[in-house]
């Protein structure tokens, strides 16, 4: 009697700590990731207990919004073995796989094993087999509560990369039936996602996941979080009250906010480190007006900046980085030389304008005054009109190579004599005088590769008939008319509807 | 009556037991080909099925009758599930008298792969020493001795291949053709079963691959709601040997009959009726379940059942910022006017005319348009038509259909009423 009333005790001591064990885990998530209760809910009744089965399960929801930490912060707090891998650093099969076995035995790479993964594994049927091997290991599995084996979860982020590498639909379909092929019932799959299950192409070949939404976050849910992370709580939330409903309309994207916020905070802050500003109603009042001016200028600049997380890995990114810098001060930031300025002016001339309007603007100067003398009704003009400005919004198109160079020519002739002006510039870097412009030489071609390398100009597919290379200027108004202002250049002059 | 009672007083019931009645159940939905199998009951379409398929294999076993066959069916309608019963069955029946090669099409598809697993399998089973080295030759060799080895011995081997339609896709389906070939010869004694969703699968045998399978197909279907919901309550059913476990099955039992549910299930399986889909539901549910009184309750699925068919671009469009809401809805009207092409270019164009019409607070520069744009880009709502060098450029087509930005709008609470407006009319300038 007493036997069984001491196991009856000990057993409702434990209970009582597992539910609390439970509880906590909540109040802890949610005392970190406010406004995500609902997920974290769900997710936690997910789970479960340690034993539980568990299917495939895809958490998805747009950029920052706590999906994977959330996960793995709760995976930790609870103690459940897991391994984490992203597809974004570990950027190709190999190195998911090997990722995730070095987790599971708990390897590390380092000096001493020369950086060497635990098990060398290219292909898919080769990590099943280890993870068979590797999942069965008591030290990680074992659990006090009869035969049942503790879950391990595999963790993937990312995955919406894998549909770009080659086989990626297979192996996503493999991923998701991993449980299936390894045959292992302590298997929990968890996917991390910023594609949804519509768009992600889970491919026929697998059962559907378990879906877990992480919606965006509200106005209040941005509010929470931005105040948050603030030691000088009252003053942020007053500046928060004014600024944060323009800055989320126009991005609801919390890390962009916050990156944002950060100037336009310290901008506020002065007048009160000055001492120019008391905290009361009639400082706070004050202090509201001041930031009003501030708000729509630091809106266009703070959301320019490159994106972090990101990073520059497009040749076209490095290119915007290049000058959307410099370009704020006058001046472009580099030097170009003075043919290059003029080979990039005549590309911009040609790739803007139509052919057909070479001869008005190059010609004689007859073709012009013919043209613009011939009526028309003003529809058929309107009509033109919205024709050539869809056109140009269309962007640059591509002319060929002996387009370019005739252009080419017709300006530096027609430049010749300012040119004298220009001597303060730097020239070739022989030194030659502008005359040299005039010819045709090898040294424009080269100087054509140059700005093809550095991606001012591209060069696109050559023409099927003639098989000349076509080019095409990659530069933006306002960068054009940088150059054009460094050399004097009317740039307007010959650009239709400028 | 007496069940009434149990209903209305409270059933004192421990947290464990409710934990282990959770976890018992878990396993039985999360099903799959790996979980103790015994427990779920059969479908009566996949019940004849497993009859013939054992009948099949045994005649293998037993009287060295070479056999191929292909299981057939829609995701989730128990394929593997009979196969593996089966598998179970006889070898508990015929211990000893035959070994098991699974293959699936997912990761063996490769020829060389597939010789590997299929040796490596053979000497895991006979306990021989497996070389990770040998050559596709040897492997290949090992694999015909084996065979001769078997069927001396009076010892049958039976070949899971899974996903079918994978090895059929392979240039010359050399696998099947040898498995298949190695059939016909009376020196072995083999069994071939496939397992495909593809319906088609044997059409897509080569003619040399076909002549040699022996056409046995067992098709597999989606069941009737009824008898879905029939399965699914079946699952939900604890063995009965506590106080506890009685009153959940009485409580399952009553909620299974109430009108509301029946028509929840039916409602829910419009989408898919395959019992995988309905196990899944089963599954979410129990997630829900409140481990205090545990009992499952009609909102437990329901709650479920919303989970389980999200509407991903309507969430999407929930959470958009009102600039980007602005761009959706320009791009909306350059589509309505005919345009085959637009960049971002165009957009903004279209977007500052729009906003100097109408005096909208809502005007930002360049940029910042162009951060919203690329947010539009990250979230998949829109897409590159066809790959250029610069952003603004790109030509880019719209990803959601006009129905979706409609409702999108109304959900979206900080929509402005301008929007509607730009929206519904098209000839609004």
């Amino acid at each position: 009697m007493g036997k069984k009333s001491r196991a009856d005790a000990v057993r409702l001591e434990k209970e009582a700590e597992r539910r609390i064990a439970g509880e906590d885990c909540r109040h802890f998530l949610s005392d970190r990731f406010p406004g995500r209760n609902e997920q974290i809910d769900n997710l936690l009744c997910i789970l479960g207990e340690p034993c539980d089965a568990f299917p495939p399960l895809l958490v998805y929801g747009s950029p920052a919004t706590g999906k994977t930490s959330i996960l793995r912060e709760s995976l930790s707090f609870l103690g459940r073995p897991h391994a984490y891998v992203s597809c974004r650093s570990c950027h190709c099969p190999r190195l998911v796989f090997e990722s995730i076995l070095n987790q599971l035995v708990g390897h590390v790479r380092s000096r001493a094993n020369n950086y060497a993964s635990a098990r060398r594994c290219e292909k898919l049927t080769d990590f099943v087999t280890y993870l068979v091997e590797f999942c069965g290991r008591k030290e990680l599995v074992s659990t006090n509560c009869g035969n049942l084996n503790k879950t391990v979860y595999l963790i993937f982020d990312n995955v919406e990369l894998i549909r770009g590498w080659s086989g990626g639909n297979v192996l996503i379909s493999s991923l998701l039936k991993l449980a299936d092929l390894t045959r292992l019932p302590n298997l929990g799959l968890i996917f991390v996602s910023s594609a949804g299950p519509d768009t992600l192409q889970l491919g026929s070949a697998s059962r559907e996941p378990l879906p877990l939404h992480f919606k965006d976050y509200s106005n209040e849910e941005l509010y929470q979080i931005l105040t948050k992370r603030q030691p000088h709580s009252e003053l942020y939330s007053f500046f928060l009250k004014s600024s944060l409903a323009p800055f989320s309309r126009a991005s609801r994207k919390v890390t962009e906010l916050a990156e944002s916020l950060h100037p336009l905070f310290l901008k506020y802050c002065e007048p009160f480190l000055n001492g120019k500003v008391i905290l009361n109603d009639q400082g706070k009042r004050e202090l509201y007006k001041y930031m009003e001016q501030y708000i729509q200028p630091a809106m266009g600049q703070s959301f320019s900046i490159a994106d972090p997380d990101k990073g520059v890995n497009t040749k076209q990114e490095w290119k915007s980085m290049i000058y959307s810098r410099p370009l704020a001060k006058t001046g472009l930031g580099f030097h170009l030389s003075l043919c290059s300025r003029y080979l990039l002016l005549a590309i911009y001339i040609a790739s803007r304008n139509p052919s057909t309007l070479d001869d008005a603007l190059f010609g004689s100067g007859e073709g012009a005054k013919t043209k613009r003398k011939r009526r028309s009704s003003m529809s058929a003009m309107d009509r033109d009109a919205a024709m050539m400005q869809e056109k140009q919004l269309k962007g640059p198109s591509v002319c060929p190579l002996e387009r370019l160079l005739a252009i080419f020519q017709c300006l530096a002739v027609d430049r010749n004599v300012s040119c004298e002006k220009l001597t303060d510039f730097k020239l070739d870097s022989s030194g030659e005088d502008c005359r040299q412009l005039k010819d045709v030489t090898s040294n424009v071609q080269m100087e054509l590769v140059t700005l093809t390398s550095v991606n001012l100009v591209l060069k696109s597919s050559s023409s099927p008939l003639e098989g000349l290379p076509r080019f095409r200027a990659n530069v933006d108004t306002d960068f054009i008319h940088e150059v054009a202002r460094s050399i004097c250049f009317p740039l307007d002059k010959y650009l239709l509807n400028a | 009556m007496v069940g009434t009672t149990i209903f209305t007083e409270r059933i004192s019931v421990t947290r464990e037991q409710v934990n282990e009645a959770v976890a018992l159940l878990r396993r039985k939905l999360c099903g799959g080909s790996n979980q103790p199998l015994h427990q779920l009951s059969l479908l009566p379409d996949a019940e004849s099925n497993r009859k013939q398929l054992h009948d099949l294999l045994s005649h293998t076993i037993v009287n060295a009758y070479n056999n191929s066959a292909l299981l057939l069916g829609p995701r989730g309608c128990g394929k593997t599930l009979v196969l593996e019963r089966v598998l179970a069955d006889l070898q508990s029946a015929y211990p000893e008298r035959f070994s098991i090669v699974r293959l699936s099409g997912l990761l063996h598809a490769d020829e060389y792969c597939a010789l590997k697993e299929i040796a490596r399998q053979l000497c895991v089973e006979n306990e021989l020493f497996f070389s990770k080295a040998a050559s596709f030759s040897e492997n290949l060799q090992f694999l015909t001795a084996m065979l001769k080895e078997c069927a001396l011995s009076d010892k049958a081997l039976v070949f899971a291949l899974e996903e079918f339609d994978l090895f059929a896709q392979r240039p010359k389906q050399c696998l099947l053709y040898n498995l298949l070939d190695a059939m016909q010869s009376t020196t072995s004694q083999i069994a071939v079963v496939g397992i495909s969703a593809r319906l088609d699968a044997d059409q897509l045998l080569e003619k040399r691959v076909r002549s040699r399978f022996s056409h046995r197909k067992f098709l597999f279907l989606p069941p009737s709601v009824e008898d879905a919901t029939r399965l699914l309550q079946d699952v939900l059913t604890l063995p009965s040997d506590s106080q506890y476990a009685k009153a959940f099955n009485m409580h399952t039992k009553k909620l299974f009959e109430k009108e509301s549910l029946k028509c929840l299930i039916s409602k829910f399986t419009e989408v898919d009726l395959s019992p995988q889909s309905v196990l899944d539901l089963g599954f979410r549910a129990l997630c829900n379940i409140n481990r205090d009184t545990g009992l499952l309750t009609e909102d437990n699925f329901k709650k479920a059942s919303l989970i389980l068919r999200p509407k991903p671009k309507l969430e999407t469009l929930k959470g958009l910022s009102v600039l980007e809401l602005y761009l959706l809805v320009v791009m909306n009207r350059l589509e309505g006017q005919n345009r085959e092409v637009y960049n971002f270019n165009t957009i903004f164009h279209e977007y500052e005319r729009l906003c100097g019409l109408h005096n909208t607070c809502d005007k930002y520069s360049r940029q910042v348009s162009q951060r919203a744009f690329e947010h539009l880009l990250d979230r998949e709502l829109i897409n590159y038509a066809e790959r250029f060098t610069t952003v603004e450029y790109t030509p880019v087509k719209l990803l959601i259909s006009s129905q979706e930005l409609k409702d999108g709008l109304h959900s979206n609470s900080v929509c402005p009423t301008i929007l509607h407006q730009w929206f519904s009319h098209d000839n609004f300038k």
